[in-house]
C-alpha cells in the first residue's frame, strides 16, 4: 500500500489514527507495531514473515552481543552472525538472479568458445520483498551500533519492532538510525499543533507526488511509447529533465509524506532531501539527495574503511567501494553499478581538482549539475544496456554520427507545448524558494487554504486515475 | 488523568473526519478494499464526455444520478452481451484482405477464407468459414507489384450515387501500379451480406493529400511519425466518439484550436479515415458505442458529402496488456469491432481492419512493436500506413488531384 493511494488516505490512515489516539500513550507502540504489520501485510502478505523474523533474530542477537562485553570473540561471533543473516537475506532476495544471469553469460561464452555444453543455471525469479533494502540497512545500523557500544540493545520486542517497521518509513525510507528514534520510542507526545503540522507536510508530499511527479511522468512515458530511437535530440534532453523531475518529486514527496506521518504520530523523522537540484557540485548534490542513505554509507562503510585519512590512494579505493555499493543498492542490474561508478569518477575528480573550480565559480557548478544529473538519471532509469546506449546516442548524436532529428522537429515543440507549464512548476519547486515561503507563512490562512486545495486536487487526480485510467493515461 | 488524556485525544476525531471527508464512510472510488460490503456506494468519475455521478445503496433500492450521460458505465470486465452479435457475424463475410504485408499475392483471388484476426477470437464458427465468393478474377495483378485485389463487384454496383459513371481508363485510379483489376461479372457484385463487394488498389503517399485522419492518440502517432506531410490530421489524445465532433483540438495544418465540425465545415476532403474506440472501452456497451458511432458517421457524411469514409477497426492491444485483465482487453475490442463493422455500407463507408498488419496470429499487437501495449512505436507506424496504402478502395468517385490542398468550401 502506498501513501498516495485512496485506500491509504481514506481507509487505513483514519482508522489507524483513531485507534492510535484512543490508545493510552504508553501502549501506543503496540498499536503502531500492529498497524504497521497490517500495513505491510496489505502490500506484501507473503514476506511479512521475513520482516517478523528479522525483528526476532536481531532482537535476540542484539541482546547477545550486549550480554558479553568482556568476551570480544563471542561478541564478534554474534555480530557476524547478525550481519550474515541481514545482508544474506538482502543478497538472496535482491541479487541472486542478477548473479545467476552473469554466471550464465560467462557459461554461454565458454560454451561458444570451447564448444562445451555446460548447463545454464535456471533463474529463481524471487519477488523482491517490499522495503527490504531499507529495513535491512536500518536493522544493520542498530546491530553495528550495539557492537560498537554506542547503543544499548532494546529489551522490548514491540519497541524494536515499532522502530523497524513503523509504516511511515517502512517502504521507501528515510533510513532512520535507531539512536535518532530511541528516545521517541520510549515517550512521545503529540500536540494538536504537531498533528496539524504533520498533516500539512503530508499534503505537501502528496501534492509533490501526485501533481508533479505523476504528471511529468506522462512525458517520460510518452517518450518510451514513441521509442528511444525515434526521438530528436532536443526531446531526448527534455525527456531526461522530465525523468529527473519525476524521480525527485516522487521520492521527495514520499519522504515528505513519511516526515508528515511521523510528526502526526509524535516522531521526528529526518529530512531526506534538501533541494538537490540547487547543488553546485556532485559532492554537494549527494549531501542533498537521499541524505539518510548517504549518511548511512558514510557512517557504516566509508569512515570505518578509513575515510579520507589514509592518503589519496586509500581515499580513492574507499570512494570506489562506497559508490559501487551505492549503485548496487539501488538495483540489481549493471546500469545501476555503472551509475554508481560514474558518481565515483565524478566525486573523485572533484576531490582531486574539479571541486576547487566549482568552489570559485558557483555558476559553473550549477550549470554542471543541471546538465550532468539528468544524464546520470538516464543511466539510472534504463536497465537495458542496449536501450541505454540508444538513448545516449540520442542525447549526444555525435556518439554514433547520427542526425539530431529522426521524425522532424515537431516532437520537442509538441512536448514543450503540452508540458511547458508543468516544467516551470517543477523548476520552481526544485528551488528553496517555495519552502522558505511556506516556513515563514505556515500559519497564514491563505497557505492553509492552498494546502487544502493541493490535497483535494491530488485526491481528484487519484480518483480519476483509479476510476478511469484513461484520463490519466489517455490514448 | 488517564481519562482526561483520552478525552483530549477524542477531540481530534472531528478534525480527522473533516480532513478525510464523508468519503471515509462510503465505499467510493475503489472497490474491494474492504472484505465486507459497504452499505453506500458512490461512483465518481469522468466518462470523458460527461461527468458522472452515481450513487446507490447496495442494501436498498438503487438510485442513480447521472449528469448528461447517454451511456451506462461498463463493468470493469467489459463483458456485456451484445444483442447484435448475430447480425455482425453475418456481416463478416465481406471480403477483408488478409495479411497486411501485401506481398503474398499468391492468395489473391484464390479461395482464401477471410482470416481477419478479430474474427478468429470472437466467433470461431463464423470466422473464415465462408470462402471468398470467387469472382473469377484470378488474372489480376499479374506483375505481383503488391496490390491486393479482391473479388469485386462491378464498379457500377458500388457506385454511390447511382449515376453509373465508370471511371475512364485514363484515370489515375486505374493507373495505380498493380491496381488494375478487371471488373468481374455483375453477379458477384453483391456479397453474402448484401453489401457491394469492395476492391482495393495500391496507392502512394499522395493518395492521402485529400484525406483527413480523425482519431485519438493512435492516429496522432500516424500524424507525427507516418511522414505524410500533406495530409490533414484532426487527432487528439483521449478523443472519443462522444467528443470527436466538439472537442477543441489542433489540426495538423494550423496552430489554432478548432473543432472537427468547424474544420470540416470549412474544408472539403475526398477521404476520411476514422479510428476511435480504445478510450471508450470503459464506457457504455458495444451497442451503445456503435449507436454513437453511427450518429457521428451520419454527421460526417452530412459535412463531407463527397468523401468516402474509412471506418477503421480499433487496433488490438498486446498480449501483455491484455493479460492485465483490465477493461482494456482484446475481447472487448473485438466485440466492438464486430459491431462497428456493420456500419459499413461499402458505398460511402468502408470497413478497414489493419490489425493483420501489426498483430500476430492470435490477434495480439506484437509486443516488439509497442512499449505500452497500446501504441505502435514510432518506427513501426509505417506498417499501418503501408496497409492503408495497399487498401485504398476502388470507387467511382472522380480521381483525386495529386496537388490537392484543402480549400475553403465554395458557397453555392
Amino acid at each position: 500500500m502506498v501513501f498516495s493511494s485512496l485506500a491509504f488516505i481514506f481507509r487505513f490512515l483514519p482508522v489507524f489514527l483513531i485507534l492510535y489516539f484512543i490508545t493510552p500513550e504508553r501502549h501506543r507502540n503496540l498499536t503502531l507495531f500492529g498497524g504497521s504489520l497490517i500495513f505491510y501485510a496489505l502490500g506484501e502478505p507473503v514476506y511479512l514473515i521475513l520482516i517478523v523474523l528479522s525483528i526476532l533474530i536481531n532482537h535476540h542477537l542484539g541482546l547477545c552481543i550486549a550480554r558479553c562485553p568482556r568476551r570480544p570473540k563471542k561478541r564478534t561471533f554474534y555480530f557476524v552472525l547478525a550481519m550474515i543473516y541481514n545482508f544474506g537475506m538482502l543478497l538472496v532476495f535482491k541479487y541472486t538472479d542478477f548473479f545467476i544471469e552473469n554466471i550464465n553469460t560467462v557459461i554461454e561464452l565458454i560454451n561458444r568458445r570451447a564448444g562445451t555444453g555446460l548447463p545454464i543455471i535456471p533463474l529463481l525469479h524471487l519477488a523482491l520483498p517490499l522495503g527490504i533494502s531499507f529495513y535491512t540497512f536500518q536493522i544493520a545500523s542498530y546491530i553495528i551500533d550495539i557492537y560498537r557500544g554506542s547503543q544499548k540493545p532494546e529489551r522490548s520486542i514491540v519497541t524494536l519492532g515499532t522502530y523497524l517497521c513503523m509504516f511511515p518509513q517502512l517502504i521507501a525510507g528515510p533510513i532512520v538510525i535507531y539512536s535518532d528514534l530511541s528516545a521517541q520510542l520510549k515517550t512521545r507526545h503529540v500536540s494538536l499543533e504537531d498533528f496539524e503540522d504533520g498533516l500539512k507536510t503530508f499534503a505537501l508530499g502528496l501534492g509533490s507526488k501526485v501533481l508533479l511527479a505523476n504528471r511529468i511522468y506522462l512525458l517520460w512515458n510518452e517518450i518510451q511509447v514513441t521509442g528511444f530511437d525515434s526521438i530528436s535530440t532536443p526531446l531526448a534532453w527534455i525527456g531526461a529533465f522530465a525523468f529527473s523531475f519525476q524521480i525527485f518529486f516522487d521520492f521527495y514527496g514520499y519522504s515528505l509524506m513519511a516526515v508528515g506521518l511521523g510528526k502526526m504520530l509524535g516522531f521526528t523523522i529526518p529530512e531526506n532531501f534538501r533541494f538537490p537540484y540547487a547543488a553546485s557540485s556532485v559532492s554537494d548534490f549527494w549531501r542533498r539527495w537521499h541524505i539518510t542513505l548517504g549518511t548511512w554509507f558514510r557512517n557504516y562503510i566509508y569512515i570505518p574503511l578509513g575515510g579520507n585519512r589514509n592518503g589519496k590512494m586509500r581515499t580513492i579505493r574507499n570512494l570506489f567501494l562506497v559508490w559501487a555499493l551505492t549503485g548496487l543498492w539501488h538495483g540489481a542490474s549493471w546500469n545501476f553499478i555503472l551509475w554508481g561508478l560514474l558518481f565515483f569518477v565524478l566525486i573523485a575528480l572533484e576531490k582531486l581538482f574539479l571541486g576547487r573550480v566549482f568552489h570559485k565559480c558557483r555558476f559553473l557548478g550549477h550549470l554542471y549539475i543541471i546538465f550532468l544529473i539528468p544524464v546520470t538519471w538516464i543511466i539510472f532509469s534504463i536497465t537495458d544496456l542496449s536501450y541505454l546506449w540508444t538513448y545516449l546516442t540520442r542525447l549526444f548524436p555525435f556518439l554514433n554520427g547520427s542526425s539530431m532529428w529522426v521524425f522532424g522537429r515537431q516532437d520537442y515543440i509538441n512536448a514543450l507545448q503540452t508540458f511547458g507549464p508543468l516544467f516551470v512548476l517543477c523548476i520552481l519547486f526544485s528551488t528553496p524558494l517555495p519552502a522558505k515561503l511556506y516556513r515563514n507563512h505556515k500559519k497564514n490562512p491563505l497557505v492553509i487554504l492552498a494546502l487544502l486545495g493541493i490535497f483535494w486536487l491530488s485526491i481528484y487526480y487519484l480518483v480519476i486515475s483509479t476510476n478511469n485510467p484513461f484520463l490519466y493515461f489517455r490514448f | 488523568m488517564k481519562r482526561k488524556n483520552i478525552l483530549h485525544n477524542l477531540t481530534k476525531i472531528p478534525l480527522l473526519c473533516l480532513i478525510t471527508g464523508t468519503v471515509f464512510l462510503s465505499d467510493s472510488i475503489y472497490d474491494g478494499i474492504l472484505p465486507w460490503p459497504s452499505p453506500f456506494h458512490i461512483t465518481l468519475g469522468y466518462t470523458d464526455h460527461a461527468f458522472e455521478f452515481s450513487a446507490d445503496w447496495n442494501w436498498g433500492h438503487p438510485a442513480k444520478v447521472r449528469m448528461n450521460t447517454p451511456d451506462p458505465v461498463l463493468p470493469a470486465d467489459g463483458n456485456v452481451p451484445l444483442e447484435k452479435a448475430d447480425a455482425s457475424t453475418a456481416n463478416d463475410t465481406f471480403p477483408d484482405p488478409d495479411g497486411g504485408d501485401g506481398i503474398n499475392d499468391s492468395d489473391i483471388g484464390n479461395e482464401v477464407p477471410d482470416s481477419d484476426g478479430s474474427d478468429t477470437a470472437s466467433d470461431p464458427d463464423g470466422s473464415g468459414a465462408v470462402p471468398h465468393p470467387d469472382g473469377g478474377d484470378t488474372a489480376s495483378d499479374p506483375d505481383g507489384s503488391g496490390a491486393v485485389s479482391h473479388p469485386d463487384g462491378s464498379d457500377a454496383a458500388s457506385d454511390p450515387d447511382g449515376s453509373g459513371t465508370v471511371p475512364h481508363p485514363d484515370d489515375k485510379w486505374e493507373q495505380e501500379p498493380g491496381g488494375v483489376d478487371e471488373p468481374a461479372d455483375t453477379e458477384a457484385a453483391i456479397g453474402e451480406d448484401g453489401l457491394p463487394l469492395v476492391s482495393y488498389i495500391q496507392v502512394e503517399d499522395d493518395y492521402f493529400d485529400d484525406a483527413v485522419f480523425i482519431g485519438d492518440s493512435r492516429t496522432r502517432s500516424l500524424q507525427l511519425y507516418a511522414g505524410l506531410e500533406n495530409t490533414t490530421f484532426l487527432a487528439d489524445t483521449g478523443l472519443t466518439i462522444y467528443t470527436v465532433l466538439d472537442k477543441k483540438l489542433t489540426p495538423s495544418t494550423s496552430n489554432s484550436k478548432t473543432t472537427v465540425t468547424d474544420y470540416l465545415t470549412q474544408h472539403q476532403f475526398r477521404k476520411i479515415y476514422l479510428m476511435l474506440g480504445i478510450n471508450e472501452l470503459g464506457t457504455g456497451t458495444a451497442e451503445s458505442f456503435c449507436r454513437s458511432y453511427s450518429g457521428v458517421l451520419d454527421q460526417l457524411r452530412e459535412l463531407q458529402p463527397d468523401a468516402i469514409i474509412y471506418l477503421q477497426a480499433i487496433l488490438h492491444i498486446s498480449e501483455s496488456k491484455d493479460k492485465e485483465h483490465t477493461y482494456i482487453n482484446n475481447a472487448a475490442i473485438i466485440e466492438r469491432n464486430e459491431a462497428l463493422k456493420s456500419l459499413a455500407d461499402n458505398e460511402h463507408i468502408f470497413w478497414l481492419d489493419s490489425n493483420s498488419a501489426v498483430c500476430d496470429e492470435d490477434g495480439y499487437l506484437l509486443d516488439s512493436y509497442t512499449f505500452d501495449g497500446v501504441h505502435l512505436q514510432a518506427k513501426y507506424v509505417y506498417l499501418l500506413t503501408d496497409y492503408l496504402k495497399q487498401h485504398a478502395v476502388k470507387v467511382n468517385t472522380p480521381p483525386y488531384q495529386p496537388s490537392f490542398t484543402p480549400q475553403p468550401r465554395a458557397v453555392p
